[in-house]
C-alpha cells in the first residue's frame, strides 16, 4: 500500500503543482522512525550503527525492528492513553479510577500483541469493572466520571471523529449536518449507566432499564426523541421484555445493577465496525496524523461537509486497507512509514518558489515532540536512561538468581525498568502538558516550559556529569572533534557539520580548566537540548 | 525592547521632577512607566476582565426591582446618575455610576456555567472560538512584545470550576497564563548553581543551533519556540511586576486585603507592567442558596474594591486605555427558590462597564417591571463582544487567517452597540 | 384540660401574597403575626378571621416573637427591629429600633418578657431592654450569621446557633458576663458545598424545653439526610436524640408544648411536614403533611392551638404564603 500512497499523494501534489522535497537523510530518517515507532530518540549507539550500516534495505528492516521492539507498544500505550483520556482525572478521585499502570498495562498488552483496533473499542466500551483481564479498559468510562454527555460526545470525537458537542444545545447553524439528533442517538445508548463504587474491587459500571432520551433545541424550542441510533445508522429500539424481567441485578440493592438488555453493550458491538459511519475513516485518519503530523481529515475530530478531507481517494484508500486487513494497526503504520511521503526531508527543495501549503504532504511538517516524547528523549540524550538501566542490571547480577517463571513479556519488563525514570521526571510533564480534557493540538510552545528548562530545579539534575552519563563521557575525550560527534549523535541523531564541530572546537579550546572545559560541555549539551532541532520531530 | 522602554521611563520620571515626590506617595514604583509621557508612541488599549463566576444576580446590583416580588429583601439607593438607582449593595459603586456604562437587557438565554462562561468570552455559542483575552491579546499584540499578552488570575482549587475557555484556534502563545492565588509563574529565578556565563553560553548554542536549523525550513515553529525563551528572559528580568510586596501599603489598604483586593492590585499592577490583557475572577456568586445573605457578603467585597481600582486606574491615567468590564457567566432567576436562592438565568441580566472607548454614565436598555424579561433595547453575547473590541480600537469585523483557516474576529450575526461607544 | 397531641384538626388557612418564614401568637393569643419574603407583615385576627398587612418595615422580615404581655417583636433584613402593641384592636408600632447595619438574622425573647436578643449577618448578637428599647450587650459568634437564639429558662444562659461552614455550632452564653459557657459543634446539620466553600445548611432553629435540660436544634442532615431536630443535654452538650422526619430538606423549627411534648415544622421542596413527638422516643407520635414546605410554627399560650407558615407555589420556586391554623382535641 505505501506504493499506493506515494501515488495518490504525488497526484495531488501534481494537481497543485508542487515538488515535494526530497527523501531525507539516514540520519533524520533514523531520528523520525525512533520517535514517531517508539516514542524516544535513538542512543547513540543505535544511530551509529545504523548510519554505518551499508545494506539497501536498512530503513525497512529499522521500521520492522521498531515495531516489534517493546518499545512500540510502550508509546503506542502512551499515545493513545493521551488520545483516549486527553489527561482527564476522574473528579471522585482514585477510589473511582482505575490506576494509570493498569490502564498503560492494558494499552501496551493490547499493542504488543497487535490487538485490532475494532476490538480494542470494543473493549473500552463494553468493559464494566468485573472483568480482571479488562480492568484498565473501564478508564475510559471512569475519566469521564460515568457521564452520559462527555462520553456520548467523546466516543463521536474519537471513534467516530465527528463532534457532535455543538448539537447538544442546537443544530450548529454552520455545520448543518452535525444534526443534534446524532449528538442525542449515541447519548441515549450511554444515558442509563452510572458508576457504582461500592465494591472491594474498584469501581464498576452499573446500568438501568428505563430511559427515554428527549432534547430540545435551544433555538427552536423544537424537541425531539430518540432511541439509541449510530450516525446515519437506524434507531435501535430495545427489545419489548416482560415486565419483571428488566433486570438480571435490580438497582437499589448492594450489587450494581444489570438489565437484561443492555444499551452500552449495543453500542460496544455496533460501533467498532466497517459499517459504522466514521468509525474505519477516524482510525486511519489518526494513525495517518500519527506519522504525518497532520490527518487527512484535519482537525482529527472534525470531519463534516465543511472541512472535507484533503485526498479524499487516498482516504478511502487507507480505510479500506484497514478494514481488509482486520484493523491491523502496526500493518497500517508499516505501510506508511515505509512510503517516500513519509520519509520526505523537513526542508524544502532549494528550487520551490514558495512554501508548499500545509496539507500535500510535500514537505515534512516540523512537529512538536509530546511531552512523552521529550521526557523519553531527554534521557536518552544526556544517557540518563542507560546509566538507569546498567544500575538496575549491576543489582539484578548481584541478586539471587530468580526462580525461572513463565517469562513475562518483554513490553513489562521493559515498562517495569522504566518506572523509577518516569517518576523522577513527573514534573515535566507536568510542565508540558496541555490542560485535561483537551485534545493535543499542533506544536504551541509556553513561555512556562521555556522557564521549565532554563530554571527547574527538577530539571537540572539531567545535566549532572555523573559517570556513565553523556556528559562523563564527554568529559573523557580530550579532542574536541570526537567529542562533538559523540555530542551530535547522542543528542541530534547525526554527526555535526564543519560549522559545528567547529563551534564545539572553539568553546573547548577556550577552556583553561578541566572544570571550565566540564561547565562548556555542559553549555554545549544544554543549549542543543534546549534547541528547536530537539523540541521538534523533523 | 525592554531596555528602550525603561530608558524612555527614566527620562520621563526626569522631566516630572516635580511630580515625582507624588508619584512615590501613591505607589509608584520603580516599575512605574509614565504611560502620559510616553506621547511617542500611541498608548497600547488594555483590557480588564472582572469576571463574577458563578454568575451574579442583577436584581442585587445593576437592576434592582425593590418591593415587587422577584425584587428580593433590599432596597434601591440613588445614584450619582439621576433617576437611577441601583442595589444598596453596591453604595460605593452608586457614587462613581455616571463613570460606568451599564447595560441592563442582556439576553444570552444560557443558563450554564460553562456554555455562559464562553459564550461571555467569546461572543458565540460554537465551540472553538478564542477567548476576549486571547483575543485581545492577539489583537493588540506588538511585533516586540516579550510579556504574555493575557494573564488570568484566580483563586486555587476546586472552586475554580467555571473557568473555561482558551486560545482556540489562536494557539497556546495567546492562552492566559495563570496565576493563582497571586503566585506568579514558576521557575522565574536563575539557579544559584547556575553561573550567569553559563546560563549566556547556553542561549548562545542554542541561537545558534536554531540559526542553522531553520535554513530551508518552515521557521514559524522554530521562530515560536525561540520566542518562549525570549519571553522566558523578560518575565525573568522583570518578575517584580509579580510582587505586590512592591505596592504601597495605603494601595493594600484601598483594594482591600482579601483575595479579590489583591487579585485586583496585581491586575493593575500586571496591566501597568504593559500586559494586554487581565481576568479576574471574583468567585462564589451561584448562590442557589441563600442568595441574600451571599450577594450581600459578595457585594459588600466587590463594590469596594471596584471602585478604588477604577480610582486607581484613573488616578494613573491608565482609564483613558484600559476597558474594564465587570460580568458574569449569566444572571439570576427572578423567582427566588425554596432556599432563598437564585438560579441560572440567562434571559434578562446585566453587564456593566467602564473606561476606555465606553460612553460613561449611560444606563442601556431595560428589563420589565419583574425582571423577568428585558423590554428595551435586547442585547446578546455577541453584541458585547463585539463592542468591547470596538472599545479598544480593534475593528471587530476584522478575520481571522492563520494556517489557511479564516475566521471572523466576532461573530458576524452580531453587531457592536453604538450607543454604548465613545 | 389536657389535650391528645395526635389528635389535630385544621380550622383555617389564610392566604398570603409573599412566602411566609415566621411567625408567633402575640402575648394573650388574639393575634397571629407573620412574617416572610416581604415587607408587609401579615395579622391575622384569629377570632374574627379578619386580615390585615401591618407596614413599617423596609426589608423583608426574617423573625417575630411575642415579647413580655403586650408585644410581638418583627426584625427585618435592614436591621430594624419593631416592637408592636398588641393590647388594641390591632397591633400598633410602639417602637422602632435600628439594631443592625445589617440583616437580622434571628431574634428571641427572654421567659420574663423584659429582654430580648437579636443576632445578625455578620456574627454580632446584641441583646437589649425590651421596655425602652435600649442594648445592653453584645456577644460575637466568628464571622458568621447567627441563624437562631433562645433564652434559657434560667434567665441567665442565651443559646445561639450558627452556620459555621462543615460544623455549625451552638453556643450557651452568660450573656451577662459576655462569657461562652459551652460549644457544641453540631457537623450533622451541615450541608458544605466544596466547590464553592458554602455552608447552606446550618441549624435554623433553636428552642428549649421548659425545663431548660434540652435544647432542640432545627436543620438539614447534611441536606442529603432527612429534615432533623436534634436534641441536646443544655449542660453538657452531649447529644441526646435525633428526630428524624420522613423528608428530606429542612426542618425549620420547633416548640414544646406545655404538656412536654414537640412539635416540629419542616419543608422539602413542594411539601412540608409537621411532626408530633414525646420526646422520649425517636419515633413521632403523629406527622401530618402540609402541601406547602412548613417554614416555622408557633403553639398558643393556651395549648390549645398552633399555627404554621407555609410557602407556597410552582417547584422550587415559592411565590406566595399560607398561614394554617390548628386545633387539639382533648
Amino acid at each position: 500500500m505505501h506504493k499506493q500512497i506515494d501515488a495518490l499523494v504525488a497526484k495531488r501534489q501534481a494537481e497543485l503543482k508542487i515538488t515535494p522535497a526530497a527523501v531525507n537523510s539516514d540520519a533524520k530518517f533514523v531520528r523520525r522512525a525512533y520517535l514517531d515507532l517508539t516514542g524516544v530518540i535513538p542512543t547513540v549507539t543505535q544511530a551509529r550503527a545504523f548510519l554505518e550500516d551499508a545494506a539497501a534495505d536498512k530503513r525497512q528492516k529499522l521500521i520492522d525492528d521498531l515495531l516489534d521492539s517493546p518499545d512500540y507498544a510502550l508509546h503506542m500505550a502512551r499515545v493513545f492513553d493521551v488520545m483516549l483520556t486527553e489527561r482527564r482525572i476522574a473528579a471522585g478521585g482514585a477510589s473511582r479510577d482505575v490506576p494509570q499502570a493498569t490502564w498503560r498495562a492494558y494499552l501496551a498488552e493490547s499493542f504488543a500483541e497487535n490487538k485490532p483496533w475494532d476490538m480494542i473499542v470494543h473493549e473500552l466500551l463494553a468493559s464494566d469493572g468485573t472483568e480482571e483481564k479488562l480492568a484498565g479498559a473501564l478508564k475510559f468510562y471512569l475519566v469521564r466520571d460515568v457521564a452520559p454527555h462527555q462520553l456520548a460526545r467523546d466516543v463521536g470525537r474519537l471513534f467516530l471523529g465527528v463532534d457532535l458537542q455543538c448539537a447538544q444545545c442546537h443544530n450548529d447553524p454552520r455545520i448543518d449536518e452535525y444534526l443534534q439528533a446524532d449528538y442525542f442517538g449515541i447519548y441515549a445508548f450511554l444515558e442509563r449507566i452510572k458508576l457504582h463504587p461500592v465494591t472491594p474491587r474498584g469501581a464498576q459500571l452499573a446500568e438501568t432499564a428505563e430511559s427515554k432520551t428527549t432534547f430540545v433545541s435551544v433555538f427552536t424550542a423544537e424537541s425531539g426523541e430518540t432511541a439509541p441510533r449510530l450516525p446515519g445508522g437506524p434507531m435501535l429500539a430495545d427489545p419489548e421484555l416482560e415486565k419483571g424481567k428488566e433486570y438480571i441485578v435490580k438497582p437499589g440493592s448492594k450489587e450494581r445493577s444489570v438489565p437484561a438488555y443492555s444499551r452500552r453493550l449495543k453500542l460496544a458491538e455496533q460501533l467498532p465496525r466497517a459499517q459504522t459511519q466514521g468509525f474505519s475513516r477516524n482510525i486511519a485518519n489518526r494513525l495517518w496524523a500519527l506519522l504525518l503530523g497532520k490527518g487527512l481529515v484535519h482537525p482529527l475530530d472534525l470531519h463534516h461537509a465543511n472541512n472535507p478531507p484533503s485526498h479524499p481517494e487516498l482516504l478511502a484508500a487507507l480505510q479500506h486497507w484497514l478494514v481488509e486487513h482486520n484493523y491491523d494497526i502496526k500493518g497500517f503504520l508499516r505501510e506508511v512509514a515505509l512510503s517516500d511521503t513519509y520519509q520526505r526531508s523537513s526542508a524544502a527543495p532549494t528550487n520551490a518558489p514558495q512554501e508548499p501549503p500545509d496539507g500535500a504532504f510535500a514537505v515534512a511538517p516540523l512537529r512538536g515532540l509530546s511531552p512523552e516524547q521529550l521526557r523519553w528523549s531527554l534521557l536518552q540524550a544526556t544517557g540518563r536512561t542507560e546509566l538507569h538501566y546498567t544500575r538496575l542490571e549491576a543489582q539484578a547480577s548481584k541478586a539471587e538468581p530468580m526462580p525461572a517463571a513463565a517469562p513475562e513479556p518483554a513490553w513489562k519488563v521493559k515498562a517495569a525498568r522504566n518506572e523509577a525514570l518516569e517518576r523522577q521526571t513527573a514534573s515535566l510533564i507536568a510542565a508540558f502538558a496541555g490542560l485535561p480534557g483537551q485534545a493535543e493540538a499542533g506544536f504551541q510552545p509556553v513561555v512556562d516550559q521555556a522557564l521549565y528548562l532554563r530554571n527547574s530545579s527538577k530539571f537540572l539534575p539531567l545535566l549532572q556529569a555523573d559517570p556513565g552519563t553523556l556528559l562523563a563521557r564527554l568529559n573523557s575525550l580530550t579532542d574536541a572533534g570526537p567529542a562533538a560527534e559523540e555530542l551530535y549523535l547522542s543528542v541530534l541523531s547525526r554527526k555535526p557539520t564543519a560549522d559545528e564541530a567547529a563551534e564545539v572546537g572553539r568553546l573547548l579550546k577556550a577552556a583553561k580548566t578541566s572544570a571550565e572545559r566540564g561547565e562548556a560541555l555542559q553549555a554545549l549539551l544544554w543549549g542543543l537540548l534546549l534547541s528547536a532541532e530537539f523540541r521538534l520531530n523533523h | 525592547m525592554p531596555a528602550r522602554k525603561s530608558i524612555a521611563a527614566a527620562a520621563a520620571i526626569s522631566r516630572r521632577t516635580c511630580l515625582q515626590g507624588a508619584a512615590a506617595a501613591l505607589g509608584y514604583g520603580a516599575l512605574a512607566y509614565p504611560l502620559r509621557a510616553e506621547a511617542a508612541r500611541p498608548l497600547r488599549k488594555q483590557l480588564l476582565l472582572l469576571f463574577l463566576s458563578g454568575g451574579a444576580s442583577q436584581f442585587e446590583t445593576w437592576d434592582p426591582k425593590p418591593g415587587v416580588k422577584t425584587g428580593g429583601p433590599f432596597r434601591s439607593i440613588s445614584t450619582s446618575l439621576p433617576d437611577v438607582q441601583i442595589s444598596e449593595l453596591l453604595p460605593h459603586a452608586s457614587k462613581i455610576l455616571h463613570r460606568l456604562t451599564v447595560v441592563r437587557s442582556v439576553n444570552s438565554n444560557i443558563p450554564d456555567h460553562f456554555q455562559g462562561h464562553y459564550a461571555l468570552q467569546s461572543g458565540r455559542i460554537v465551540p472553538g472560538y478564542p477567548v476576549l483575552g486571547s483575543a485581545v491579546a492577539k489583537l493588540l499584540e506588538h511585533a516586540d512584545d516579550v510579556l504574555p499578552g493575557y494573564l488570568t488570575i484566580r483563586r486555587d482549587g476546586p472552586k475554580a470550576y467555571t473557568d473555561v475557555g482558551d486560545a482556540g484556534f489562536l494557539g497556546a502563545k495567546y492562552e492566559g497564563v495563570r496565576i493563582v492565588n497571586n503566585q506568579p509563574p514558576e521557575n522565574l529565578i536563575r539557579p544559584a548553581a547556575v553561573s550567569s556565563a553559563l546560563a549566556d553560553a547556553v542561549d548562545r548554542i542554542r541561537k545558534s543551533a536554531d540559526e542553522r536549523f531553520r535554513q530551508g525550513r518552515d521557521d514559524r515553529p522554530i521562530r515560536a519556540y525561540g520566542a518562549t525563551f525570549d519571553q522566558a528572559a523578560a518575565l525573568m528580568q522583570r518578575r517584580e511586576i509579580f510582587d505586590l510586596s512592591k505596592e504601597s501599603a495605603s494601595d493594600h489598604e484601598q483594594y482591600g486585603k482579601h483575595e479579590f483586593g489583591q487579585h485586583c492590585l496585581l491586575a493593575r499592577r500586571l496591566l501597568q507592567a504593559g500586559v494586554t490583557c487581565v481576568k479576574v475572577t471574583h468567585f462564589d456568586w451561584d448562590a442557589h442558596q441563600s442568595n441574600f445573605y451571599w450577594h450581600q457578603v459578595r457585594c459588600a467585597e466587590f463594590d469596594r474594591t471596584l471602585v478604588a481600582l477604577l480610582d486607581d486606574l484613573e488616578r494613573r491615567g491608565m482609564l483613558e486605555h484600559t476597558l474594564v468590564v465587570i460580568s458574569g457567566e449569566m444572571g439570576r432567576t427572578p423567582q427566588i427558590n425554596n432556599l432563598g436562592g437564585r438560579d441560572h438565568w440567562g434571559r434578562a441580566w446585566s453587564v456593566a462597564m467602564a473606561g476606555c472607548g465606553v460612553k460613561p454614565g449611560v444606563v442601556y436598555g431595560a428589563t420589565n417591571e419583574l425582571g423577568t424579561e428585558v423590554k428595551d433595547k435586547p442585547v446578546k453575547l455577541g453584541d458585547l463582544f463585539h463592542t468591547y473590541l470596538r472599545a479598544i480600537g480593534i475593528d471587530s469585523s476584522a478575520k481571522y487567517e492563520i494556517d489557511g483557516q479564516v475566521n471572523p474576529v466576532a461573530d458576524p450575526a452580531a453587531k457592536p452597540i453604538a450607543d454604548l461607544l465613545a | 384540660m389536657n389535650i391528645d397531641p395526635a389528635k389535630t384538626k385544621q380550622l383555617a388557612e389564610y392566604k398570603h401574597e409573599a412566602p411566609l418564614l415566621c411567625c408567633t401568637f402575640d402575648p394573650s393569643g388574639r393575634f397571629v403575626l407573620a412574617g416572610g419574603r416581604d415587607r408587609s407583615l401579615a395579622c391575622l385576627d384569629v377570632a374574627t378571621s379578619a386580615q390585615a398587612d401591618l407596614e413599617g418595615h423596609e426589608s423583608w422580615v426574617g423573625n417575630v416573637v411575642r415579647s413580655g404581655a403586650e408585644l410581638v417583636l418583627t426584625a427585618d433584613f435592614a436591621g430594624t427591629v419593631i416592637a408592636w402593641d398588641c393590647t388594641g384592636d390591632s397591633p400598633q408600632q410602639r417602637r422602632k429600633i435600628a439594631a443592625h447595619a445589617c440583616g437580622i438574622y434571628s431574634l428571641a425573647a427572654s421567659h420574663d418578657g423584659t429582654l430580648f436578643a437579636t443576632g445578625d449577618r455578620d456574627g454580632a448578637i446584641r441583646i437589649w431592654r425590651a421596655g425602652d428599647g435600649q442594648q445592653l450587650y453584645e456577644l460575637h459568634v466568628q464571622d458568621q450569621p447567627v441563624y437562631a437564639l433562645a433564652f434559657h429558662p434560667d434567665g441567665q444562659r442565651l443559646i445561639s446557633a450558627d452556620r459555621q461552614p462543615k460544623k455549625p455550632r451552638l453556643k450557651a452564653w452568660d450573656f451577662a458576663k459576655a462569657k461562652e459557657l459551652l460549644n457544641i459543634d453540631v457537623p450533622q446539620l451541615s450541608a458544605y458545598r466544596r466547590y464553592e466553600d458554602i455552608e447552606w445548611g446550618g441549624i435554623r432553629g433553636v428552642t428549649l424545653s421548659a425545663d431548660g435540660k434540652t435544647i432542640v436544634a432545627c436543620g438539614s442532615n447534611e441536606y442529603s439526610g432527612p429534615a432533623c431536630a436534634l436534641l441536646f443535654d443544655a449542660d453538657t452538650g452531649e447529644l441526646k436524640r435525633k428526630l428524624d422526619s420522613t423528608l428530606k430538606g429542612f426542618c425549620y423549627g420547633a416548640r414544646y408544648h406545655p404538656q412536654g411534648f414537640l412539635l416540629t415544622a419542616s419543608g422539602d421542596i413542594g411539601k412540608g411536614e409537621l411532626s408530633l413527638w414525646d420526646v422520649q422516643s425517636d419515633k413521632p407520635l403523629a406527622a401530618l403533611a402540609t402541601p406547602g414546605p412548613s417554614t416555622s410554627l408557633d403553639i398558643h399560650p393556651d395549648g390549645r392551638r398552633f399555627v404554621v407558615t407555609q410557602t407556597r407555589g410552582k417547584g422550587s420556586y415559592p411565590d406566595s404564603g399560607t398561614l394554617t391554623v390548628f386545633e387539639w382535641e382533648a
